[in-house]
């Protein structure tokens, strides 16, 4: 009797035990939940306008925010990949669409570990020009410290990216739930153009090195220049918009005493627009800058398809157009869009010319030397090795004098130091001894 | 017994919430699929008040296209000798080969062995020049008219420069007519191109969708942009064919698949009287 009085007491206190714990259970999942700001992305805006600005600006960011070039190792050479019918770094973009990402996690922060990875002879690396955010990536919010990268590397697994981040030699997995890159490893695999590079380690990032004297194909593109009335009433309106030329030949167009715009006149075969709209800054983070930005390179009706995200400099964000994975510079060392936010003002520097056909290959070539022989030429004109940040292959816009609107493409090499980009003949003809000195002088007072 | 059962109540109810609850943190549903739901509705919404019809299962997925480019040449004058079986006519001024079969060809009378049929006299290289290269498009061909596209490793060429029509009278092959634009390749790298929704949006927003018509079929296909330097630049379109409910005329009009933008002067009309 009391065997069975104890045994009944021994149930009951397990069920009241579990229902307790079920309980518990139940609110700590439910705080969770309501603490972990992924869930949030589902509620719906009330604002339909908001939502279409939202979704307009996140399929303009997904197409400006992508990786530009990609790389892979045969038989341990590194190459830079390329292939006329696939484009990798587009296939990449489309695999990734349809990921959902488990967690991120960061799995070494030293410069062994990291270069050990970039020369992971089984991965397909896809790079960005400069550091992009996950969130911003994704336009999700992923990760709550937002993590920044600048190369995914696509492994053997599908369930797992690893993101890089060569500044600070930070290798990140990602895990990935129904992610498949085969197509990716496909192309990749088979890509016709490769090119044999080296990573060589820069100010703040592993630069692509071209290891051998190449001949470089100039393309060339028709162009469409979109007149003054087009941009003034994108940026300014149809309505009191107001016209005060001036005799250094620009002409501003105003909408009020905060909003213009400067063009050059007609006449001085000038192609860059200034758009100046005076507010307040606003408190936001870098990745809500570069969003922002997106809209006032929407709002300018440039083609957009070949635009790219390319760097950040102080508060200045640019966009280059992209041609087979190689930056178009406009006039001496333009990007075709630039966007800067000072303390009371948001400015936008752009080209009112796009390139919009692609003319056929007709065989044209330049031969460009090796990186190293570049960068050996740089410091020999005095540069100091640890001011390059970059040293790149880019387009220059060429007039050619056979049609009105046909422009070539001419590659040469581009190098950022100081935090300024220019060619390297115009890096040459700079007078270093002065401006080390300058630097020198800015350092000890920033001290 | 009863405060027994309440706590067995509570017991399951609680299970159940925390099973839910575990299942939605293991699916961490952070989809990347920017689905503009809301913006698609009221579109379509728009566009039934307004009387137009849109196919249900229209594509809303963004593929890849390119700008594609041929040589301007004649291929076709210097391939009479090698038509054996046809006594051909070409034209220059519109760089045309014309062929009619020196035997008659008798077609079986059932459509589906007629397309076997003509499409064996197409592929014979003693019949038509490079006739592989072209693929049947229902949407062109009519009752006694068999219309073949070029066909490229990039996708279907529509242009009446890219076009084999076969003629049959009284279940026999006429005669055919062939435009030849060449071999085609790509000048750049694919590009992401528009969805065929947002080409259907952009042609609505754009006020090139007559009230009161059905948008009968949307396919990708490439179109003549422009000539530079001896070559034809062709790039990828959204080829929209509206029906309008009242007249049933039927016009195909274009959308530049990479810039969203209509072709002017590019749309046609279809007069095709089906079987």
């Amino acid at each position: 009797m009391i065997g069975m009085k104890s045994k009944f007491k021994l149930g009951d206190a397990l069920l009241l035990l579990g229902t307790v714990a079920v309980f518990v259970l139940s609110i700590v999942l439910w705080i969770f939940i309501m603490t972990n700001d992924q869930y949030f992305n589902h509620i719906n805006q009330t604002n339909r306008v908001t939502e279409q600005t939202k979704n307009r600006r996140d399929r303009i960011a997904s197409n400006l925010y992508i990786p530009t070039n990609s790389y892979g190792f045969r038989n341990g050479q590194l190459y830079r990949l390329y292939d006329a019918k696939k484009n990798l770094p587009l296939e990449f973009v489309k695999e990734v669409k349809g990921v959902r990402y488990r967690s991120i996690n960061k799995i070494s922060t030293g410069k062994k570990q990291y270069e050990k990875m970039l020369h992971d002879e089984n991965c397909i690396q896809l790079s960005f020009p400069k550091e992009v955010s996950i969130n911003l990536f994704t336009r999700k919010s992923v990760k709550k410290d937002d993590v920044q990268f600048r190369r995914v590397f696509v492994t053997d697994s599908n369930n797992y990216l690893y993101l890089g981040n060569d500044k600070t030699y930070t290798v990140y997995r990602v895990h990935l739930i129904k992610g498949n890159f085969s197509k990716l490893r496909n192309y990749a695999s088979r890509a016709q153009g490769r090119v044999p590079v080296e990573f060589v380690r820069l100010k703040n990032c592993y630069e692509v090195f071209f290891t051998k004297q190449d001949h470089w194909k100039i393309y060339s593109y028709l162009t469409n220049t979109q007149t003054d009335s087009y941009f003034v009433s994108r940026l300014l309106g149809t309505t009191n918009v107001t016209t005060r030329s001036n005799k250094k030949g620009w002409t501003t167009y105003s909408l009020n005493y905060y909003t213009n715009l400067r063009v050059p006149k007609a006449k001085t075969e000038r192609h860059d627009f200034h758009y100046t709209r005076y507010e307040k800054r606003k408190d936001i983070s870098l990745n809500e800058q570069l969003l922002e930005s997106v809209d006032f390179v929407h709002k300018l009706g440039l083609s957009e398809q070949d635009l790219r995200y390319f760097d950040t400099i102080n508060d200045s964000i640019s966009y280059i157009n992209y041609i087979e994975g190689i930056p178009v510079f406009w006039d001496k060392n333009n990007p075709q869009v630039a966007t800067t936010f000072t303390e009371d003002a948001v400015k936008v520097d752009f080209n009112n010319t796009d390139l919009q056909i692609p003319i056929p290959f007709d065989g044209q070539t330049k031969t460009l030397p090796t990186s190293t022989a570049v960068m050996q030429r740089l410091v020999n004109a005095g540069m100091r090795k640890n001011e390059i940040q970059r040293i790149i292959v880019a387009f220059k816009v060429e007039k050619d004098k056979s049609h009105d609107h046909l422009v070539n493409l001419v590659p040469g090499y581009y190098v950022k130091a100081y935090d300024e980009w220019k060619s390297l003949a115009e890096w040459e003809k700079v007078d270093f001894l002065a401006l080390n000195k300058y630097r020198q002088t800015l350092t000890e007072e920033g001290k | 017994m009863d405060r027994k059962r309440i706590e067995w109540l509570f017991f399951i109810i609680f299970l159940l919430i925390d099973i839910y609850l575990g299942i939605e943190i293991w699916r961490s549903p952070i989809s990347l699929s920017n689905t503009s739901g809301s913006t698609a509705t009221s579109i379509r919404a728009e566009m039934r008040a307004d009387g137009i019809d849109v196919p249900l299962h229209i594509s809303h997925k963004q593929q890849s296209g390119y700008y594609l480019a041929v040589k301007n040449r004649d291929y076709l004058s210097g391939k009479s000798s090698g038509l054996t079986q046809v006594t051909t006519h070409y034209s220059k001024s519109d760089n045309s080969l014309t062929g009619t079969p020196k035997s008659m060809i008798l077609l079986s009378g059932n459509r589906k062995n007629n397309m076997q049929q003509l499409e064996d006299f197409k592929n014979d290289p003693k019949n038509v020049p490079y006739g592989k290269t072209f693929k049947f498009e229902p949407s062109m061909s009519g009752d006694n008219t068999y219309c073949y596209v070029q066909n490229t490793d990039y996708g279907r060429i529509y242009d009446s420069d890219a076009q084999l029509t076969i003629n049959v009278r009284n279940n026999q092959i006429t005669n055919y007519t062939i435009y030849y634009m060449g071999p085609i390749k790509a000048v750049r790298e694919p590009q992401l191109i528009i969805s065929a929704w947002h080409a259907v949006k952009a042609m609505y927003t754009d006020r090139e969708i007559a009230n009161n018509s059905r948008v009968m079929r949307v396919i990708l296909g490439y179109s003549k942009l422009t000539d530079v330097r001896g070559s034809t630049i062709l790039l990828p379109t959204w080829l929209i064919q509206v029906e309008n409910k009242t007249t049933k005329n039927i016009t195909v009009k274009r959308v530049n698949a990479f810039t969203a933008q209509i072709l002017q002067g590019s749309s046609y009309n279809v007069n095709v009287q089906k079987n």
